[in-house]
């Protein structure tokens, strides 16, 4: 435990924090109780289906209500974790630091795997951002797309996300840090890449500490 | 069985079995309940109309069940015969068909109790009573998901009932892939103060 903290230390000041994020993960990992991923992954699929069957034609509708579940899980997915750590946090003040922690402790926290990162540095007038490579999807073991959704109907229509629940996820627990992010599925195994890409675009650091309405007086 | 069940599922976690954390899929549920609650709203503003607005909530969340219950069960019981094959049941099955038939019934409701409530809920069903003319009534002493509901809270009862309607609908599934067309109903376990004891009485129809 000394020495995770001691890591965590050196790792804000080096910037990789990769090796202090591994083994955070499978310390929580093994703290966890854990559930059969078939059956998260078949209530997942059933909860498509579902959501897929209200919506209908409406695929942007969809992607949206599944990206809106997948924020509200990872607003309480970052409380669950900070209460399960049992150092003090390796702390992501900076975003890119955000990247090996979600990807080497969080993920496999929850899902019980890990994703590797791609770091894209932000140049002149764009913002920073990184990519979270998957092989293994948890969420889709299983799942084979219709034809109809693995390619769009027509130009420029919209296609149907069945991981949207991650780029949510994300957004919520990155919001839950002062972060607003963009997140988006470049490539999933669904549609026949081989490997999931996630990309995750800084847009704002939201200024910390209360609304102006608790200022004190 | 309880232990060594839990025994096998911690060094599962190396071997092929896949496995996610348990607040993650708890996290899952509560929003799959929430969407329902959401996606049925009343229509009216009279109380009858939230009545009714429950219940399509209700239906919905059984119908996300049963498709789970369904799929898992095929699963776990890719493996399994009920019944007929065995030595014992097979003598009866010349004797009497239906007390085959009910045998099978029995047998396929005590996989679920064991296993199948075993991969859901990491442990069994507490209490199986059947009255041998296909009612199966099975009481859970502290089921998982409602063991964090708080007690003796009115709204907290009302989305503990809603949400039992998916492992309602996930016994119904399953049934329904061994080939036992059945009506599964709940209901809290009202001697007991703790919220997360409840029953759920399968019909066979």
């Amino acid at each position: 435990m000394a020495s995770a903290a001691a890591s965590s230390t050196s790792a804000v000041a080096g910037g990789s924090n990769k090796g202090a994020a591994i083994a955070t993960g499978s310390a929580l990992w093994n703290r966890v109780p854990k559930a059969n991923a078939e059956l998260f992954a078949l209530t997942y699929g059933a909860l498509v289906t579902e959501v897929l069957r209200d919506f209908g034609d409406d695929i942007n509708a969809v992607n949206e209500q599944l990206d809106k579940m997948g924020h509200s899980m990872g607003v309480r997915c970052v409380d669950e974790y900070l209460a399960k750590l049992s150092t003090a946090a390796p702390p992501c003040s900076k975003f890119l630091d955000t990247a090996e922690v979600l990807a080497k402790s969080a993920f496999k926290m929850f899902l019980g795997i890990t994703a590797d990162v791609v770091i894209h540095e932000g140049t002149e007038g764009k913002e920073d951002s990184y990519s979270l490579i998957m092989t293994d999807n948890p969420l889709a073991i299983f799942v084979e797309l219709p034809d109809q959704y693995q390619s769009p109907a027509g130009e420029g229509q919209p296609l149907l996300e069945y991981n949207s629940l991650y780029c949510g996820l994300i957004r919520g627990a990155l919001e839950m840090l002062n972060m607003r992010v963009e997140c988006k599925f470049v490539k999933s195994t669904l549609r026949g890449d081989d490997v999931n890409e996630i990309k995750v675009a800084l847009k704002e650091v939201v200024a910390e500490g209360a609304g102006a309405e608790y200022q004190e007086e | 069985m309880a232990p060594s069940s839990s025994k096998d599922s911690s060094s599962d976690s190396h071997s092929g079995h896949p496995q996610v954390s348990d607040p993650a899929l708890e996290f899952l549920i509560a929003e799959i309940v929430r969407y329902a609650e959401l996606s049925c709203p009343p229509e009216g503003p009279d109380e009858e109309h939230s009545i009714i607005a429950c219940e399509m909530a209700a239906a919905k969340l059984e119908r996300i069940g049963y498709s789970v219950g369904y799929r898992l069960c095929e699963r776990l019981a890719q493996t399994k015969t009920f019944g007929t094959t065995a030595g014992a049941s097979g003598n009866s099955a010349k004797k009497d068909p239906a007390a085959a038939v009910a045998a099978s019934q029995l047998e396929a409701v005590k996989f679920l109790c064991k296993e199948f409530w075993i991969e859901v809920f990491r442990k069994q069903i507490d209490k199986l009573q059947t009255n041998h003319r296909g009612v199966f009534v099975l009481k859970d002493s502290e089921l998982r998901w409602l063991t964090r509901f708080p007690n003796n809270q009115e709204n907290a009862r009302v989305t503990a009932i809603q949400l039992l309607a998916f492992p309602c609908g996930m016994l119904r599934g399953a049934l329904a892939n061994l080939g036992i067309p059945s009506v599964v109903s709940c209901d809290f376990l009202t001697d007991q103060q703790n919220m997360a004891s409840c029953s759920f009485n399968v019909k066979i129809k």
